[in-house]
């Protein structure tokens, strides 16, 4: 009997966790769709939020493709097509990254506003509600060119492709995104109580996609290892790319470290909600 | 002292201190501030002790400061309370955030909640999905706001667009769309012109009269309160002045009516037996009656020994009569720390 009502009690928990995301999905559905058609009610500005998405990438691209004719037998260890490779995953999850998680930038105005407060009020995560507070469409621009750079870069690299490997990179590039999220997300924890931080999230921005699209190997030892430890872009895109192209560490540590790279955003994510759901606790609101 | 279950609201103690940083002054400021950081403690609500049945609407008064909005949001789950306790609808407010969300709403003045680009019909279908209202339910209440608050004339126009009036009306609506069964309200007349804030009166009086819920409200327009509340909750400085009815309130602070006199030269000290000085400056005088005093012995009085040119009796309306609470406690405030 006993028994009984456990594994009643177990399934309900079940049942009503399936009910809750269920209820959440279909309300992060509605609420991009209204987003995005909201956005195009001013189709210029969508127009223009797309193309300053694509001609912001573009640079990017352009300075490297520079850079690789440059020094044609690559950079440091990396042959050019995995520089390129490094540079499309690196865009495609700055461009997912954006999409979905780029809203965080703006949390001290959404303070200010009030806003924060009302998503205490209703009965979804206040994480949730924050990230669904307007549609990025710069985004869209992103994505376009971290995809095409991605394709070409894909169809230059060689590689000896399969199922396994193709796996690793979505997987890579979903941790990438992770990694970037992740580091956002505990900025934006301190912005919660110092909203003047908000410069320091740009400078981790300027910071990843200065120096997150090409092979750290170029970089002194010091830097090296800050990019790994400190501020983990080496998880982004390189440990992954050194990985696909067969030049990563075989032995050690650092073997398991860069070969396991696509989990680390996927826990930095886990710890960053953590502090996240902390900070909220002691949330201290705007005015009154 | 009532169970958490019993009333829609009970707080005991409630307290909450923020730490705010104190900033050095002179050279080298900012650089010592970062080196050197200094914080104060400062305490907004201070013991708050208060309970509010099922299906009241209480007004939550006090001067600006006094703490009423840091109250509030303690009360609807926003802040986490430094001490002390909190029952909303028999649940820990900052503790079951998702739950308390269903059984409560909340307006704050200002402040929009809802989607600045979308027309305020599309926010409410949202609402309708994140609270999970059944289409009926959601139905009937958005058939209802419209014959009050006249919503239908520009819930298709975005946000961003609708005036502050028109806006707070939404809002309103959008706070109590799920039904909740305590609603929280801060400000929710600023900026509304005279027929509006009538509009939102009988919305409000609908809700308590018709749907037996009950309402917090805070604001400043004193004839909202005297039109709408029969209890009032005063705090000043976080700590809880007065809480009873309006009467009451009358009948303990400052009596009914206030006499004012003109003197044909100045007066240097005006004292009247049974009356309390409100104030004086040579040759006009304000008077309060107390106790068994009525306004014409103060009359008959002032007539008697001073030479008055004119007098005239006021009733005393409630912005005074609050003013009244306030100063009478900081009298005692700043008596109490001579004795000190």
């Amino acid at each position: 009997m006993a028994t009984n009502i456990a594994s009643t009690t177990a399934h309900d928990r079940r049942r009503g966790r399936v009910h809750d995301l269920r209820h959440v999905a279909r309300v992060v559905g509605k609420v991009t769709a209204l987003n995005v058609r909201a956005r195009m009610e001013y189709r210029a500005d969508f127009a223009v939020s797309v193309l300053f998405g694509i001609i912001w990438q573009t640079s990017t691209l352009m300075f490297a493709s520079v850079l690789l004719t440059r020094f044609k037998g690559g950079l440091g260890n990396f042959p050019a097509t995995g520089v390129l490779l490094i540079i499309g995953m690196r865009l495609l999850s700055h461009g997912l990254y954006v999409l979905i998680y780029s809203n965080l930038a703006w949390l001290p105005r959404l303070v200010d506003e009030g806003r924060v407060d009302g998503y205490f009020l209703r009965p979804l995560p206040v994480f949730t509600q924050l990230l669904l507070s307007q549609f990025n469409v710069n985004a869209i621009g992103d994505i376009a060119v971290g995809g095409s750079s991605l394709g070409v870069a894909l169809t230059l690299v060689h590689v000896h492709w399969n199922v396994a490997k193709a796996l690793y990179m979505a997987a890579a590039v979903i941790g990438g995104l992770l990694v970037e999220a992740a580091l956002q997300l505990m900025l934006a924890c301190l912005l919660l109580r110092s909203p003047g931080s908000r410069v320091l999230g740009s400078w981790v921005d300027e910071l990843m996609s200065t120096f997150g699209n090409y092979p750290l190997s170029i970089l002194p030892r010091v830097v090296q290892a800050l990019f790994t430890f400190l501020l983990p872009l080496a998880f982004v895109a390189y440990f992954p790319v050194e990985v696909i192209l067969g030049i990563a560490p075989k032995h050690g540590v650092m073997s398991l470290v860069v070969h396991w790279s696509p989990l680390i955003g996927g826990l930095l994510f886990i710890v960053a909600h953590r502090v996240w759901v902390y900070s909220l606790r002691h949330y201290t609101t705007a005015g009154g | 002292m009532s169970t958490a279950d019993d009333d829609a609201i009970v707080a005991r103690e409630l307290t909450k201190t923020f730490v705010v940083a104190r900033k050095h002054t002179g050279r080298f400021a900012g650089l010592r501030s970062l080196l050197d950081p200094v914080s104060d403690k400062v305490t907004v609500v201070d013991r708050l002790t208060m309970r509010v049945g099922r299906g009241e609407l209480v007004a939550l008064l006090g001067p600006n400061g006094a703490g009423k909005s840091t109250s509030i949001k303690m009360l609807t789950g926003i802040l986490t309370p430094t001490s002390g306790e909190v029952y909303v609808d028999g649940r820990v407010p900052h503790k079951d955030r998702t739950s308390n969300a269903r059984s409560i709403g909340a307006v704050f003045g200002q402040k929009t909640q809802l989607w600045w680009d979308l027309p305020a019909r599309q926010s409410f279908a949202l609402l309708r999905d994140i609270f999970d209202v059944p289409q009926a339910l959601y139905d009937r209440q958005i058939a209802d706001f419209d014959s009050i608050l006249q919503l239908s004339e520009f819930w298709h126009t975005p946000v961003r667009n609708l005036s502050l009036g028109q806006r707070v009306r939404c809002e309103m609506a959008a706070a109590m769309l799920h039904d909740p069964r305590i609603v929280f309200l801060d400000e929710p007349t600023i900026g509304m012109d005279v027929v509006v804030k009538e509009q939102t009166r009988e919305f409000l009086r609908a809700q308590v009269q018709e749907r037996g819920r009950t309402i917090v409200l805070t604001t400043h327009d004193m004839t909202e309160v005297a039109r709408l509340c029969e209890r009032v909750l005063l705090i000043n400085r976080g700590r809880l002045m007065f809480d009873g009815t309006l009467t009451q309130l009358k009948a303990e602070h400052g009596g009914t009516s206030h006499v004012n006199v003109t003197f044909a030269e100045p007066v240097n000290a005006v004292s009247v037996p049974g009356t309390r000085l409100v104030s004086h400056d040579g040759m006009r005088a304000v008077l309060a009656p107390e106790g068994a005093t009525t306004p014409e012995d103060v009359v008959r009085a002032l007539i008697s020994h001073y030479p008055v040119v004119n007098v005239g009796v006021e009733e005393t309306n409630l912005e005074d009569l609050m003013r009244d609470v306030y100063l009478a406690q900081l009298d005692a405030a700043s008596a109490a720390s001579h004795l000190a």
